[in-house]
């Protein structure tokens, strides 16, 4: 990545306002944003002044009521995701200057499965009001339609990774959550294995549990 | 607790590098080993992680007043099974030294001599999450990789036994999947658990 430094002295690696490169094209580091079939995304955008605690409202409440929870379950892709306010970053002493932003920051980190187009193709189209809601009250958002300009905004402010790991990487969240419904079946059908002593009762028990998880397997 | 979401903790430190320091923090986080090879990975608590170098803010446009950074952020953003402080000691104690040459790079940073002074220098930075979601907010890495496998073992057992009469079918169940102990064994690693080769 390059970005005009002051030469030498202890300011070189300042950063030199307004020349920043834009980020870099999704190729260039959708190797390091992956890892096997999980995605990261990690956004950073400016708040319009003064609507930050509102936002933060919207957010904590959000999240406790269906507004975010059911979004998740609609984009069923989504491992997890969060949304943070940022309002300065702590102080550690010199040689760190302490930081005077005019503006908060909505930072959103999520992990989920697919590309990143199709992640944002599904924002667009299956959740368009809740990231009106939410990114709505930031800078310059272009509205989650059409989608164009949208993966245009999110892209600008995608922050580069530099490492990412996922624990499961070749799960999807579907394969977890229906995999955690295969263990608790199985787990009652290992516990009443032992007393159902009729073969053909214990079949008809077996049947029913493949039935119950046939759809997560 | 906004950090948490069931049982999965969303962590962040924002930590700002050290002049002239942010070019070899880079090359060292691009070197690092992916995958099932990267440090990360002997934790076996953490769900999803990543660090980042924030250089410095993105420029809107016009209608926005220009906003930068007086220095570059190590960004170390986590979700992990929970609680904090014990999660922070295990980082320290699995892969201390690939954190040191992380951190090492960073103001203020105290070093992993002291566990203490380590996991206070994280948690002072620590930018608190605001609205935390997860898919399987009970589910710890272990429980997900425990899961997977018995998904795959059913999966290969109801084939296996395609067209076996009851008889056998329960013989080959009882074989294959026995009854489980009266104590089940927790499912989550114990923080004293010896690490296993």
């Amino acid at each position: 990545m390059s970005g005009a430094t002051f030469p030498g002295g202890p300011a070189a690696e300042r950063p030199v306002p307004g020349v920043l490169d834009a980020a870099p094209g999704p190729g260039d580091d959708s190797v390091r944003a992956a890892d096997g079939r999980a995605t990261a995304i990690t956004a950073l955008t400016p708040i319009k002044l003064g609507q930050a605690p509102l936002l933060r409202l919207l957010l904590v409440i959000g999240a406790r009521i269906k507004m975010l929870r059911e979004a998740l379950t609609k984009l069923s892709f989504i491992h997890y995701a969060r949304w943070t306010i940022i309002s300065g970053f702590p102080y550690n002493g010199a040689p760190q200057r302490k930081e005077r932003l005019r503006y908060d920051y909505l930072f959103f980190e999520t992990n989920f499965n697919g590309t990143w187009d199709e992640y944002i193709d599904a924002f667009s189209e299956v959740i368009p009001e809740r990231m009106q809601a939410i990114w709505g009250r930031c800078v310059n958002f272009p509205g989650p339609r059409p989608v164009g300009p949208f993966k245009e905004y999110i892209h600008k402010n995608d922050l580069p990774i530099a490492h990412y790991y996922a624990a499961y990487p070749d799960a999807t969240t579907t394969t977890v959550i229906s995999a955690l419904a295969v263990r608790d079946g199985l787990a009652d059908l290992r516990a009443r294995a032992a007393q159902v002593t009729d073969p053909e009762e214990f079949r008809r028990v077996y049947e029913a549990f493949l039935t119950d998880v046939q759809r997560d397997l | 607790m906004t950090n948490t979401s069931g049982q999965a903790y969303a962590f962040m430190a924002t930590t700002p590098i050290l002049p002239g320091r942010r070019a070899a923090l880079q090359d060292y986080l691009d070197g690092l080993p992916r995958g099932e090879d990267s440090p990360l990975a002997r934790m076996r608590t953490i769900h999803f992680a990543r660090w980042l170098v924030l250089r410095d803010l993105v420029h809107q446009g016009p209608s926005q007043r220009r906003d930068t950074l007086q220095s570059s952020y190590l960004v170390f953003v986590s979700n992990f099974d929970g609680p904090l402080d014990r999660f922070l000691a295990d980082l320290l104690a699995r892969m201390g030294p690939e954190a040191d040459a992380i951190w090492r790079n960073c103001v203020g940073y105290p070093g992993t001599e002291h566990a203490d002074a380590f996991i206070a220098y994280l948690k002072h930075n620590q930018i608190e999450t605001t609205a935390f979601l997860s898919a399987y907010p009970q589910a710890t890495v272990a429980d997900v990789r425990e899961a997977l496998d018995l998904r795959r073992q059913v999966t290969d057992f109801a084939i296996s036994v395609q067209g076996a009469d009851p008889a056998a079918l329960r013989r080959a169940f009882l074989e294959r999947f026995p009854a489980p102990p009266r104590s089940p064994a927790p499912s989550t690693p114990s923080p004293t658990t010896p690490e296993s080769a």
